[in-house]
């Protein structure tokens, strides 16, 4: 087995070498034979961002449940240790036993933003891997991804030979059973692909061929393999409580990102918000019930030691036993000393209530996300809640003791007019009042107030996959106009950066063209674009330019429902239909009642499962 | 109860930095399941404490830590324990029953042994003679990086002892050093000190192997007060 040496020198020079050395408590140390199948789970960033996902957590110890099986974690180096490694000719290398990527098996990456995608080409080359598929030979790994952004796999199609839509649990063991038959029978490459097309959610990318028309768009998908499926249609887990969970957590060396325990409470948002995609491609919703959390819960904590537990789920407040969850689970951890962290929740009397019991000291801030700042917008975008939901739920906030709130807001909906911007500072001001109307013996003395916008990309999959986005201009052109709306010294604005946006909505909304666009921005010298202070837009600029990619064609252009959309041959369940009733009711600012408030027909029901069968 | 470990801190794990290892002992604390007291207050936290931060890179023979109990336990049981949850390259190689003094680890600490490992290789002109006559000189200047820009300092009197020896691929240098609040010196510093036109990339290993107390000598910290 080749390993890579990692001599101390080497890390003496690096900044945070504990991110390279791997043998973290509940790491796996496994004896490589040669039958053993080996996959390295990249993370297409750093240790501390990688580490603190959740998806690896369970796919790692999920497939490492596997006898024949060893996977390995492949992080990004960050910029200091990929120069010493280009200067020193080290291929990039696993953290458990230190191989090099191109050693693999399966390499396979989670795609959860787009922006991570020039990192994935950089790892590629960094492991001695061809780029492009197609010049992928018997001796190299099967690139293979998942994770949300691969419902649009399009913009990476000519660069991964696999892609897996849906969640992990389900067609895993399918495929690397197959896999095994594959290597002990001998065969091609092109044979094993071949192989696996009929496993539920595996899309294999060099069958499809994308046509286009004159004017740009896709005319159509042409097949060059007549057994590989019209649609793939993603696979999720039935039973929640029944599924695969692990009962350990890789402890990283250094402080991730989140640096804890985290109890995923369930799969799925029964909401509905017109921009979200989580909330359509992870439907229907299916819950853990409080039992087998709790039984999680514990377990978890006395695995790694951690002092936190984070309860992770779309939208914690809308899990059916929480209150009495809550109550036993705050029982175990005080008993622990171990602190709860709950994201996600809605701003009403009980959550308030529910972090007053999980904060009993040094309140934290507490984050709202009204989404938009009039009543018009929040009705478009379906976010069910009022403006005097939102300060009756600050006044609650303000009175039990808080005095730091940040509001997050969304800039360039669809059907957003000046006044909706405006109508943020608006609300933003009312909040403030609210504070100022606590009696002030009740309320915490210093209001902080962070008003923080983020700029809309149109995502596939959801009622807004047709919308045109906001130029970058008009990004600013907003950002100045609440910079300047807002005047009062207690509140603080800040706003995401408008181009990485503008790029982050030509790549989810991409064809296989866009590939190009990624490979010659990654030419150039694009890694890192998440980072702000490595995102360099004029790289991006020559790259469209040199790529033939015009940006706006993809971000700034409204589709007509029947332009066929580069995604459409993915099946979520969600139909196209319900998106386009969905779009439609935006328009006229009409909302949609929740899943437990009645079915709205969105076509997730077929997948046969979760909230949409129970009575 | 309060006991005193002595571990090492070997192999890659020497890249994982002091408050990370804080962190790693206290959770590997909980899983061992190790009835640790917890600090009163509004934010409790288990009551560890340890010796002397060694550095980013620098292996140990001789790190130490106090934990403080909330019952009477046999200490062997806690070190058995401790070693089969923690991780590679950190091992518990002694505990015993810290002697019931009000002074902390820390202060207690006033001396400590390294040993720098200086390869050939990377320093091919050098010669113990060298080294010896560095270390011979009435005086030991070396600039130091302070709050109010660099000044030079003698490092001689931060000295108790060296010893010099050469191996077929390295030199060795064995330093005896005031170590501690009061007085503390960086091995690093004396390489800099002996060697002036030491640069960055110029790879060098240092071990800590031991810490001392002072009681009218010096005790490494595995006698002392037991």
């Amino acid at each position: 087995m080749n390993t890579v040496n990692l001599s101390d020198s080497l890390l003496n020079r690096v900044d945070k070498p504990a991110r390279y050395i791997g043998g973290e408590l509940n790491s796996y140390k496994k004896t490589i034979e040669e039958e053993t199948i080996r996959f390295a789970f990249c993370f297409p960033d750093v240790y501390e961002v990688g580490m603190s996902h959740l998806g690896m957590q369970i796919l790692y110890h999920f497939l490492n449940r596997r006898e024949d099986t060893f996977c390995e974690r492949v992080f990004a180096p960050w910029v200091d240790m990929e120069k010493i490694m280009r200067e020193e000719k080290i291929p990039l290398f696993s953290l458990e036993s230190h191989s090099p990527l191109s050693d693999f098996d399966f390499v396979g990456f989670t795609l959860q933003y787009e922006m991570s995608y020039t990192n994935i080409l950089n790892m590629l080359e960094l492991g001695g891997i061809p780029l492009w598929s197609k010049d992928r030979r018997e001796e190299h790994p099967f690139v293979i991804v998942g994770g949300p952004c691969a419902y649009n796999p399009e913009p990476l199609a000519n660069f991964v030979d696999i892609v897996y839509i849906g969640e992990g649990e389900v067609s895993y063991d399918a495929l690397l059973d197959k896999y095994k038959e594959w290597k002990r029978e001998g065969g091609s490459r092109q044979d094993f692909l071949k192989h696996i097309v009929k496993i539920p959610g595996i899309y294999v990318p060099c069958f499809y061929e994308e046509i286009y028309k004159e004017d740009g768009t896709l005319s159509k998908r042409k097949k060059n393999y007549e057994e590989a499926p019209d649609t793939i249609k993603k696979v999720i887990v039935e039973k929640m409580d029944e599924s695969f969970y692990p009962e350990k957590q890789v402890v990283p060396w250094i402080r991730a990102i989140h640096d804890r325990v985290t109890l995923e409470m369930f799969r799925g948002c029964i909401r509905g918000c017109r921009f979200c995609q989580a909330g359509m491609i992870y439907r229907p919703v299916r819950q853990k019930s409080k039992e087998v959390l709790l039984g999680y819960a514990q377990k978890l904590l006395e695995a790694t030691g951690y002092e936190e537990i984070s309860l992770a789920s779309l939208s914690t407040s809308d899990y059916k036993e929480l209150p009495a969850f809550a109550e036993e689970l705050i029982g175990m951890c005080n008993e622990e000393y171990v602190n709860i962290s709950l994201p996600s929740l809605r701003v009403d009397a009980f959550s308030v209530d529910l972090m007053q019991k999980v904060q009993e000291v040094r309140k934290s801030s507490l984050t709202f996300a009204p989404e938009a700042g009039t009543q018009k917008m929040r009705d478009v975008i379906n976010k069910n809640i009022s403006e005097e939901e939102i300060l009756k739920g600050c006044r609650l906030a303000f009175e039990g003791g808080w005095n730091r709130v940040k509001l997050y807001f969304m800039l360039g909906l669809p059907y957003e007019t000046v006044e909706d911007v405006q109508g943020i500072a608006a609300l933003a001001e009312k909040v403030a009042q609210t504070y100022f109307g606590v009696e002030k013996e009740k309320r915490q003395a210093g209001l902080q107030l962070v008003v923080s916008t983020s700029c809309f990309v149109p995502k596939p999959f959801t009622p807004f996959q047709w919308a045109a986005q906001d130029s970058a201009e008009s990004f600013m052109t907003k950002h100045n106009l609440l910079k300047h709306a807002i005047t009062r010294r207690q509140i603080r604005y800040n706003h995401h950066d408008a181009k990485t946006s503008v790029l982050e909505a030509v790549i989810a909304r991409g064809d296989r063209r866009v590939g190009n666009l990624l490979y010659t921005a990654y030419q150039k010298g694009c890694t890192f674009d998440s980072w702000s202070e490595h995102f360099d837009e004029n790289k991006w600029q020559e790259a469209a330019k040199d790529s033939g990619i015009e940006l706006a064609f993809y971000a700034q252009r409204e589709r007509s429902y029947e332009e066929l959309l580069p995604w459409e041959h993915i099946d979520i369940g969600v139909t196209k239909r319900f998106l386009m009733a969905e779009n439609e009711k935006a328009k006229a600012a009409s909302t949609t009642p929740h899943c437990l408030e009645k079915c709205s027909g969105c076509g997730a029901n077929k997948l046969g499962k979760g909230v949409c069968h129970e009575g | 109860m309060k006991v005193r470990l002595k571990f090492t801190k070997e192999g890659p794990v020497k890249f994982v930095g002091h408050l990370d290892t804080v962190r790693l002992f206290q959770r590997a604390i909980k899983v061992a399941k190790i009835p640790v007291a917890y600090s009163q207050g509004f934010s409790p936290h288990s009551l560890i404490y340890f010796a002397l931060p060694l550095a980013v890179g620098m292996s140990s023979k001789g790190e130490y830590l106090d934990i403080v109990l909330e019952k009477e336990i046999e200490p062997e049981w806690v070190k058995d324990q401790l070693n089969q949850v923690l991780v590679d390259g950190i091992r518990i190689c002694e505990i015993f029953r810290a002697p019931d003094i009000k002074d902390s680890l820390m202060s207690l600490v006033k001396a400590a042994d390294y040993q720098v490992i200086l390869p050939k290789r990377e320093f091919p002109y050098l010669t113990c003679e060298i080294l010896e006559k560095g270390l011979g000189q009435q005086q030991l200047l070396v600039e130091k990086k302070g709050k109010k820009g660099n000044k030079e300092i003698d490092i001689k009197p931060l000295i108790l002892g060296t010893e010099v020896n050469e191996e077929e691929q390295a030199f060795c240098l064995k330093l005896h050093v005031l170590a501690g609040s009061e007085a503390n010196l960086k091995p690093e510093l004396v390489i800099k000190a002996l060697l002036t036109d030491v640069q960055e990339n110029h790879y060098f290993e240092i071990t800590r192997e031991e810490l001392y107390a002072y009681d009218k000598e010096y005790i490494p910290l595995d006698h002392y007060g037991r």
